[in-house]
Order: C-alpha cells, then structure tokens, then sequence
C-alpha cells in the first residue's frame, strides 16, 4: 500500500492531485464524494502522455459534477470514469483502488 | 482576399473564474470584463455558456464559439460578404461584424481587423561572426522581463473532413497552403499574412470536432521559457513542450487550460511568400519536431560532494 494524502486533504466535492513522480507531476487523480474517494490514473485515454488537469489540483468541470479533461474538453462521470463526451468518447479513465485507514488514502496496489 | 488572421476567440465556458485565472496568468490583459488582449489587441473573449448572445455550441466537447478574422478594410469585407452569401446565410452585426459558418459547421466572422500595428524590439543575440544583437554592457537574460503575447498566431482545429474544410478556406477565402502533414492536415496562411500558418487542421471523428489548440507570439524562444516557466512555477499543466516544430520552425510550449483546449507560447515562426512550394510529409513523432524538451526543477553546481567540503 502507497499513502496518497490525508482524507482531509480532498474537500468533500472536490479532487486532489497525488503520487508525484520525480519531476513533480501527479500521476493519481483523487475524488471525494459522499464519504467515498474515487482514484485514477492521472492521463486522459486520448494520447499516452496526457494529465488531465490545467492546474495542481484543478480536475473538475464548473459546477463539479465531472472530470474536465483540460487538453480538449472531454467529461468524464466521477463515480465510474467514463467519457461522456470528448475525444475519448465511450472510453474511460483507469481506475485505481484505494483504501482509507486512520484517515489516510492509500493506494492499494502496485505504484502507478 | 485581404485576411490577415484571427483576432478574436469566443468561449463558452462553465467554469469563467478558473478561464479568468488561467488567461491573466498566461499573459494576456483583461482590457472589457472578460476580453483578455494581447499587446496588439488580439483577444481570447470569456462569456458563460449559457450566455444567449453566444452563437450556439458544438454538439462535441469544444467550448469555442466562434472564431473571429481580421480582414484589412471594408472591400475586403464586402467581397467575403458577396462570396459567401452565394450559399451560406450572412449577417452583419451592429460594428459591421459578419457572422456565418464554415464547411465543417464552425462558426465564424469577419471584422476590419482590431490589431494595432507593434513597433517592438525583437529577441537580441549575441552570435560569433555577425554583429552583436546587443550593445556591450545590456544584459541577455532578464529575469523580470513582461513577457506579454504579442498576437494571436494560429488557431487548429479537429475536423471531420480536412480536404472539404481546407477547401472552403481555399477556394473561398484565399487561403493558401503552405505544408501539409498527410493524413492529418495541411497548415494554411491567408493572403494578408505572411507567417507559416495561421490555421491547421487535424482530421479527427466528428464527436471530436473543435479547438485543439490557439496559439499567441511571444517575442523568441527566451520569452517563450520564461513565460512557460512561470505558468509551471503557479502550478498550470504543461503539455508539450517546449521544443521547436520543423514546419513553420515555431518554437512551442503549450499547457492545459480550463477553456478545454491546449494554449500554445509560440516564437519565431518561419514567414513565407508565393515563391514557397509546400513540403508534405506523414506525420509522425520525428516530423513534429525538431527536438522537445521538459521542464525540470532548479539546479545548481557546486563544488565537492555533499558533506565532503
């Protein structure tokens, strides 16, 4: 298991950055939503090399109901990572199973 | 067809206080609430998405609204009044603007262009053999310097259709090409301009049609580093680059943005002519670029291995 971050670090509602690799950019999207916390690999499935994000730690749509893919606009549902609409249409983003303990996320597999 | 290039793009956008951010950020100056300049007065223009002024969406992902041209004077105007309204519907807004759709079904308009005429130094170098760029004494790297977009360079769009878009550019409105990557699109320069492109297209499915990238001039490389420097130091997503592309020789840096496209620094664009026969390669990794490169934590050098001095 790999700590990811504080429960507390994620605003319920909201999305967090984790698991930076070397050069500091997060590799894992983190989503809380009604007590539960969603994670992804941090890349769109459009191109092999593409963070979802435009900012450390902005990943959601205006009103936070979807994950914004900020390089061509595509939305994806929080609680299954589907495309609803972009690029990628019908595909989804990879989830990762995580595990919150003593109030801490962690990634419960292999490092991504 | 006297076009020069884009002056103005308009979002739609549901997130407008992370689009205002981001804009600033980047380097443009917000002159109207929510009309972000460039220092010739080229602009990205913000309005909410459920703004009913805003022309309507695409029914794909794409937050643009509409892509305005610069043409040079009112003949120009009216000759792509005339041209168009031959198949097309035309309307001519309050300033004269005129609104209409392309053949890929983006909407579009044409104005006498808002850019203002720049009178700026460029990037200076020192080169062994030619004269120096800079007087002795005048420092290269400025580490304050502004670092404001000079202009909107080019815009690319995802289409479904690249021959049948590039056409209508073409036949219709002067364009004419100056590279094309096979299979993918051919970069295109209207006649009032003389850089490498100020439109490319990216042949794509239609649920993907859109806005893949804008770009703005920034004085040279330099100030292009700099710039994506401090757009990675606040934390903004970098994309690709920066590097320098082979066709049109821009050196490039693009980032994320919440507009939900890619925003492109670019610098040093190649300038072509009527004499230029177009070069067409598939594309691929190595005909993308010339070489890329990725921003990376501060370094510095020192003396002896830690804890050895």
């Amino acid at each position: 298991m790999t700590l990811l971050c504080r429960l507390d670090d994620i605003p319920e509602g909201g999305a967090r950055g984790a698991l930076p690799n070397a050069r500091g950019r997060d590799g894992v999207v983190l989503l809380r939503r009604g007590g539960r916390v969603y994670a992804y690999v941090n890349n769109c499935p459009h191109y092999d090399r593409a963070p979802l994000g435009w900012r450390k730690d902005e990943f959601l749509n205006g009103d936070g109901t979807r994950i914004l893919c900020a390089a061509h606009g595509a939305l994806f549902r929080i609680e299954d990572g589907v495309c609803e609409i972009g690029p990628c249409l019908g595909q989804a983003l990879t989830p990762l199973p995580v595990r919150i303990e003593g109030g801490a996320v962690f990634l419960d597999a292999p490092a991504v | 067809m006297r076009i020069i290039g884009p002056d103005e793009l308009i979002f739609g956008v549901d997130n407008i206080e992370a689009c205002r951010a981001f804009l600033a950020d980047y380097g443009l100056t917000e002159t109207d609430p929510d009309r972000f300049e460039a220092l010739d007065r080229t602009a990205v223009v913000l309005r909410a998405s459920d703004d009913a002024m805003l022309p309507p969406p695409l029914p794909t992902a794409t937050r643009l609204r509409e892509t305005v041209w610069g043409v040079e004077d009112h003949a120009t105007l009216d000759a792509i009044a005339a041209e168009l309204s031959r198949d097309r519907e035309v309307t001519v807004g309050p300033s004269g603007r005129l609104s209409t759709v392309d053949d890929a079904g983006f909407r579009i308009a044409f104005q006498v262009t808002c850019r203002i005429a720049l009178n700026l130094p460029p990037e200076r170098i020192n080169s062994p053999g030619a004269a120096p760029g800079r007087a002795p004494n005048e420092i290269g790297a400025n580490e304050d310097a502004a670092a404001r977009p000079r202009t909107l360079s080019h815009i690319v769009y995802f289409v479904p259709d690249m021959d049948r878009m590039a056409n209508f550019y073409i036949d219709r409105l002067g364009f004419v090409i100056t590279d094309k990557f096979t299979n993918t699109g051919p970069f295109l320069r209207p006649q009032a301009n003389d850089d490498h492109h100020v439109l490319f297209m990216i042949q794509t499915p239609e649920y993907m049609q859109g806005l893949e990238h804008l770009a703005f001039h920034m004085q040279g490389p330099t100030e292009l580093m700099l710039a994506g420097s401090r757009m990675v130091k606040k934390g903004y997503e970098s994309f690709w680059g920066p590097g320098r592309h082979k066709f049109g020789s821009n050196w490039f840096w693009y980032f994320n943005s919440p507009m939900g496209t890619h925003v492109e620094y670019d610098a040093d664009m190649d300038k072509h002519d009527g004499d230029w026969t177009l070069r067409e390669v598939p594309m691929s990794k190595e005909a993308a670029q010339m070489f890329l490169f990725e921003n990376v934590a501060k370094w510095a050098p020192g003396g002896p291995p830690p804890g050895k001095g």
